[in-house]
């Protein structure tokens, strides 16, 4: 396990792959402070109109905001919109 | 949510449970899709799924102590769904989606302007063996054919065009301008005495008079001459005139002394049947004529488009008169009045032009019948045109 973490890291320092998705690492694109896109996920743990909570690999990922529903829910990715204040990832 | 989503069908669910955000997280594990979260509270979420989808992510729900219920029905499989409840509608609005194709290309009317003396069918006719009918596909109309067509059976046609608007086709013609000389100038006739008599005026306008006043001639007897003698030649022409003579007419007229005549006390009653093409909807009830004595008018209405088209649909309209008969006996004076009236109106009806000088008539009563029998002195128009043959002419 820590190997693998290990080669994730140095892989994440390779400047020509810095732009590309690193497999097993999710994703996350925010679109202003409106939307916000996360692959890779392992479902929701808390689900709220001013905060919700995804479970990724290395934890969870947190956005906060108000009025947020998520429109878009599949294995692979999620897609949250609302007013996003922020988004924090808790490591475990 | 696509296109293809919306196409296939969406279903808008609310499930209550303990755990919204595990349910979610269940159901996105299982690899079905999620749209439209709404959380309504802490325990309730509102979430659009596929059609396709439902039945699984109910059973997820329900194992994990879920209530589910549908909201509502999304998506173009509802609405065709729901449109399929109702056949008659479905089935007009694809009649109308065929006809929507169908229509457009095709005619419908045919309209014919510009001609004054060749009437409106004749062109039809001709059009029509060009293909221009009821029905006819527009890409299919040859103007240029039609035209020749038209020009080759129609003499008196001097141009021709076909043009379509929508569904109307224009056929639209100018007639040659003609210079008629009479023909019957060029024919020659005489003038005979249709019936014997005296002759009482004469006149001749054209022609050779061969007759005078004051002479008996017989049916068939040449009045006027069509043809002159000039001493070198013969001038042959249509003789004209007028000739009245003195006739005797004899009249036997007989009136029955009884008769029997209908009285009405009802009106008419009408009956209306729909005819399409052989089949008879009978739009009344009962199928026969109850009354001991009926009159019956028929009549059909066909029921035509412009351009003179008739569709396979009448109306037939029944008229029943029911009636009594009656007897009535004529007296004698009324009976001697209406022979004589009678005779007179018939006489004068047979002259070409004339009058009734003198009449005599007796009356008589035999076997259940007034009899009249009338000698009349007349004076009347005797000619009658007789047309020559011309040696060498032909037809």
């Amino acid at each position: 396990m820590a190997r693998n973490q290990k080669i994730i890291n140095r892989l994440t320092t390779v400047p020509y792959l810095q732009d590309e998705p690193i497999p097993g690492l999710p994703l996350i694109e925010i679109v202003g402070d409106c939307r916000v896109l996360i692959e890779r996920h392992l479902g929701v743990t808390e689900y709220g109109n001013e905060r919700i909570v995804i479970k990724v690999k290395q934890g969870q990922i947190c956005v906060s905001g108000s009025c947020m529903e998520l429109i878009s829910m599949t294995k692979s990715q999620l897609v949250i919109k609302g007013a996003i204040f922020s988004v924090s990832i808790i490591k475990e | 949510m696509d296109f293809w989503n919306w196409f296939s069908g969406l279903v808008r669910i609310r499930f209550t449970g303990a755990d919204v955000a595990g349910s979610l997280s269940a159901i996105s594990r299982a690899g079905f899709s999620i749209f439209n979260s709404e959380i309504v509270d802490e325990l309730t979420a509102n979430l659009t799924i596929q059609r396709t989808s439902y039945r699984e992510i109910h059973k997820i729900l329900i194992s994990k102590g879920d209530k589910v219920e549908i909201a509502e029905r999304m998506g173009l499989y509802w609405k065709l769904k729901q449109l399929f409840k109702r056949p008659v509608l479905t089935i007009g609005i694809f009649f109308l989606l065929i006809l929507n194709v169908y229509l457009p290309g095709r005619i419908f009317f045919i309209q014919v302007e510009g001609n004054v003396s060749v009437p409106s069918r004749k062109i039809l006719e001709v059009a029509a063996q060009c293909g221009l009918e009821f029905g006819t596909q527009r890409r299919e109309i040859r103007s240029e054919k039609i035209k020749n067509k038209l020009l080759e059976a129609i003499p008196q046609l001097q141009w021709s065009g076909v043009n379509t608007r929508g569904c109307v086709a224009v056929v639209s013609v100018r007639e040659r301008q003609i210079t008629q000389e009479n023909p019957v100038d060029r024919e020659v006739s005489s003038i005979v005495a249709a019936r014997d008599g005296v002759i009482y005026e004469y006149t001749v306008t054209r022609g050779n008079p061969v007759c005078k006043v004051g002479q008996a001639v017989k049916a068939g007897e040449v009045l006027i001459s069509g043809y002159t003698d000039c001493g070198l030649k013969i001038q042959a022409t249509k003789a004209e005139g007028e000739v009245y003579a003195k006739t005797e007419r004899a009249l036997s007229l007989v009136l029955p002394c009884n008769w029997q005549y209908r009285t009405y006390d009802d009106g008419p009653i009408r009956k209306y049947s729909l005819i399409i093409g052989k089949k008879r909807i009978n739009l009344y009830n009962g199928s026969g004529i109850s009354y001991t004595s009926c009159g019956k008018m028929y009549k059909e209405t066909y029921v035509t488009l412009p351009g003179g088209f008739v569709l396979p649909v009448s109306i037939a309209e029944e008229i029943w008169i029911p009636y009594e008969l009656s007897d009535i006996a004529f007296a004698t004076e009324v009976a001697n009045d209406t022979l004589s009236d009678y005779a007179e109106d018939y006489l004068l009806k047979q002259m070409v032009a004339g009058r009734i000088l003198t009449s005599d008539q007796s009356f008589a009563e035999l076997n259940g019948a007034y009899q009249l029998e009338g000698n009349y002195a007349c004076l009347e128009m005797i000619g009658q045109v007789r047309k020559e043959e011309i040696y060498g002419q032909h037809e």
